[in-house]
């Protein structure tokens, strides 16, 4: 029932929003078949929760990609960014029951990490205290948060969700006409990797509606007639 | 804009920073030469004394080694440098850090032939001479180091003539020696170089007399090589052992199904997987050197922190006035070589150092933007900038050594230790670290810095009890079944603690520390 339910969101959100856009049937058709061959149908893996969460981004996305009003369009995203970011958070235990922060559970207080930087600060004895304390600060846990951003974007995770077929218009489709969905998707990223265990699944299910709309803009603009002769 | 006096200025300011990154500390980072590096030296030295390497076989094209059939390059050119060098780390490391200052020059060459802008490619040679992959790979007897660096010439005078206005045949035979040359260098070589002749030579239209000469030269000179492998089955065996589908768990999984279809599926998955771990910016800028344990907050990358926001803009945005033919080189240089790591198992920075070519250009288009962008941008990246190199110095030359300290072997200090004091026989444990956890080539060590006239190692005996030659045995120290022997030295791990009655029989000589300040060896004296 839940694949069944599963499928027929991601089929008719693809539909609504592919066919608001002007490109070539072929392309639909290609599109549709690597998309029904994706990770996300052929492999579903959720319960009737995230089945649920999922369906309303998709329906709230729907809606403000059909809605004409700039300011409700805003809203909307607003809405649907907040959305996202609330339930990866709270079905990864960062956002607990009274919907305070487990702090417990986030990156930052990774103690390891802690520990070694302190570990460093108090062997670098090849500099002074003052600096020490400054350059090789807690700060620098940074560092390897920045590390798992990236890595967040890196096809392995991508690919739990999309066929490979589809990583193409992806990356086409990262362009100035889908700036709001880019800054969504790397909004939703930096706060999900705030837990120390983030759901990869969950973070690319919900954001699923984005990657579409980015991988659908891609789409667009690639040249068929350069291989069509 | 650059002038015909400035230009060379800065280039040798490039090298001066580069060789000094590289020489710096050059005896003491990394510690000890590994067990690989050792083994070369060894051998480049008995060629050296009796053209003949450790197993007595004559000028090999195969080096036996530990059983890993190493390439001849490395020990070729190291060998005559034991003429008017003494047997140390940095003679060891010499050829890896002259390749990789011509690699410097090459690679600026190469960018400057491909983007036809001077800036780039000295901003090419720049950023290369400060970037940590390319340092630590000239900083270490590697392979691998010296095959990137024949590559870069091979490349470089194959594209020069595309710039001239008439293809001159030296440039190609000089190209073609140099390619071979990195065959000769480094296995991995052996898929890479043809596949990359063929793209070059394809990108010669209808030249086709010049790309007969070309092919024969190639074939003529890489003979010598094939014939080798022929006759010595060994070598092509142990690089057989490296592929994909020979790593432990991928060849469970495929024996564990009967379908060729499902087998094919399995190894596919393995490659891509590879393929996509050797250039995941993560690895690249974050994490990929492996100077410390797993989860090290302060890891470095095999590129600086800050290169990804260049490697971005120079990929996502490169210079306009790039010919096409630039392009097309440069893309296939980036899209094909993780393909040879993507085939064997692990995520080996050596294999893939190839890579380093089309990054570090792309790199250099991304940084000359950043350079010609407003003020405020330009600064607070050159800051960052700084900030990560001084992380990456003391990251590399303090905290790596103490924090991996006990995974080297400090036979070195041991063995200066025995040049200064007398003993009749001395018995080495040939295990090392923490439990005993590492097994050790001691008996490399104690040949290279003792000088042991290679006859000796050609004469050695292998028996049950270990391995012997002149006066070192190299083997098992059971305490609780050893003869202990009056004036022989029993050289031991510290985890191999001293148990039973042989206490009463031998006294405490000498302990030795590791860079984080624990004990890690003991010489015992035989009373």
């Amino acid at each position: 029932m839940i694949f069944l339910l599963n499928f027929i969101t991601v089929f008719l959100f693809s539909y609504l929003l592919i066919s608001k856009t002007k490109i070539s049937n072929l392309k639909k058709y290609l599109f549709f078949f690597f998309l029904i061959i994706s990770p996300i149908v052929t492999q579903i893996n959720v319960n009737s929760n995230e089945l649920l969460i999922f369906i309303s981004i998709s329906v709230l996305f729907i809606i403000k990609e059909y809605c004409c009003h700039p300011k409700i369009k805003f809203i909307l995203n607003l809405i649907i960014l907040l959305l996202i970011i609330f339930f990866i958070n709270y079905l990864g235990g960062l956002i607990d029951k009274n919907f305070s922060i487990d702090s417990s559970r986030t990156y930052i207080k990774d103690t390891f990490q802690l520990e070694k930087i302190s570990q460093i600060r108090e062997e670098a004895v090849y500099l002074d205290f003052r600096l020490r304390k400054y350059l090789f600060g807690n700060w620098l846990i940074i560092i390897s948060f920045l590390k798992r951003f990236f890595d967040y974007f890196w096809f392995h995770n991508l690919l739990s969700i999309i066929n490979i077929f589809l990583i193409y218009p992806l990356i086409l489709g990262f362009n100035k006409k889908n700036k709001n969905e880019i800054i969504m998707l790397i909004l939703i990223i930096f706060t999900s990797i705030f837990n120390r265990n983030p759901n990869n699944f969950q973070i690319f299910y919900f954001s699923f509606p984005l990657i579409i709309k980015i991988i659908i803009q891609g789409l667009s603009t690639i040249k068929t007639n350069r291989y069509v002769k | 804009m650059l002038n015909k006096i400035f230009t060379p200025l800065i280039l040798l300011f490039i090298l001066i920073i580069g060789l000094f990154l590289r020489l710096y500390k050059i005896d003491s980072i990394p510690p000890h030469l590994s067990n690989d590096e050792i083994s070369i030296a060894y051998d480049a030295f008995s060629i050296n004394k009796t053209q003949k390497d450790e197993y007595g076989i004559h000028l090999p094209l195969s080096f036996k080694s530990q059983g890993s059939y190493k390439a001849p390059g490395y020990a070729y050119l190291l060998s005559p440098l034991f003429n008017f060098l003494p047997n140390t780390d940095l003679t060891a490391r010499l050829p890896s850090i002259i390749m990789g200052l011509i690699t410097l020059l090459s690679i600026g060459l190469i960018s400057f032939y491909l983007s036809g802008s001077k800036i780039i490619g000295l901003t090419s040679a720049a950023l290369l001479a400060i970037t940590p992959w390319h340092i630590f790979t000239s900083r270490s007897v590697f392979e691998a180091n010296i095959a990137l660096a024949f590559y870069s010439l091979g490349l470089l005078f194959f594209i020069i003539n595309f710039y001239q206005k008439k293809y001159n045949l030296f440039y190609f035979f000089i190209s073609a020696i140099f390619f071979i040359a990195s065959i000769y260098s480094y296995h991995s070589q052996w898929l890479y170089v043809p596949l990359t002749i063929i793209f070059l030579l394809f990108l010669l239209n209808k030249q086709n007399k010049i790309k007969f000469f070309y092919l024969s030269l190639c074939i003529i000179l890489i003979t010598p090589l094939i014939f080798d492998s022929i006759k010595n089955q060994n070598t092509t065996a142990r690089q057989n052992t490296q592929l994909v589908w020979q790593e432990s768990m991928v060849a469970q999984e495929i024996d564990s199904t009967n379908s060729v279809f499902k087998k094919i599926k399995i190894v596919n998955r393995a490659i891509t997987n590879n393929y996509l771990s050797q250039i995941k910016p993560s690895f690249l800028f974050f994490e990929g050197l492996g100077l410390f344990k797993k989860n090290f907050p302060l890891e470095m990358g095999l590129f600086l922190y800050p290169f990804i926001i260049p490697f971005m803009l120079g990929l996502i945005n490169p210079p306009q006035n790039i010919n096409k033919k630039s392009q097309k080189i440069i893309y296939f240089l980036l899209i094909t070589s993780p393909f040879i790591p993507a085939i064997t198992h692990g995520s080996n920075i050596l294999r893939n150092l190839i890579f380093i070519i089309p990054s570090i250009i792309i790199i250099s288009f991304g940084f000359v933007k950043i350079l010609k962008s407003n003020f405020f941008i330009k600064i607070s990246f050159l800051g960052f900038l700084l900030m990560s190199i001084f992380y990456f110095y003391t990251m590399y030359f303090y905290q790596s050594p103490r924090e991996i300290a006990d995974t080297y072997q400090g036979y070195k200090p041991i063995v200066h230790y025995l040049q200064n004091i007398e003993y009749q026989h001395a018995h080495i444990h040939y295990r090392f670290g923490p439990e005993c956890r590492f097994i050790g080539v001691p008996h490399y060590y104690f040949g290279f810095y003792n000088y042991i006239d290679p006859k000796f190692f050609h004469n050695r005996i292998s028996d049950s009890n270990g391995t012997h030659y002149e006066k070192f045995s190299i083997q098992h120290i059971d305490w609780n079944n050893i003869d202990i022997k009056q004036n022989h030295l029993y050289i031991t791990p510290a985890s191999n603690k001293i148990t039973g009655k042989v206490k009463d029989k031998v006294k405490l000589e000498k302990e030795f520390f590791d860079p984080n300040g624990y004990l890690s060896f003991q010489i015992w004296k035989g009373i």
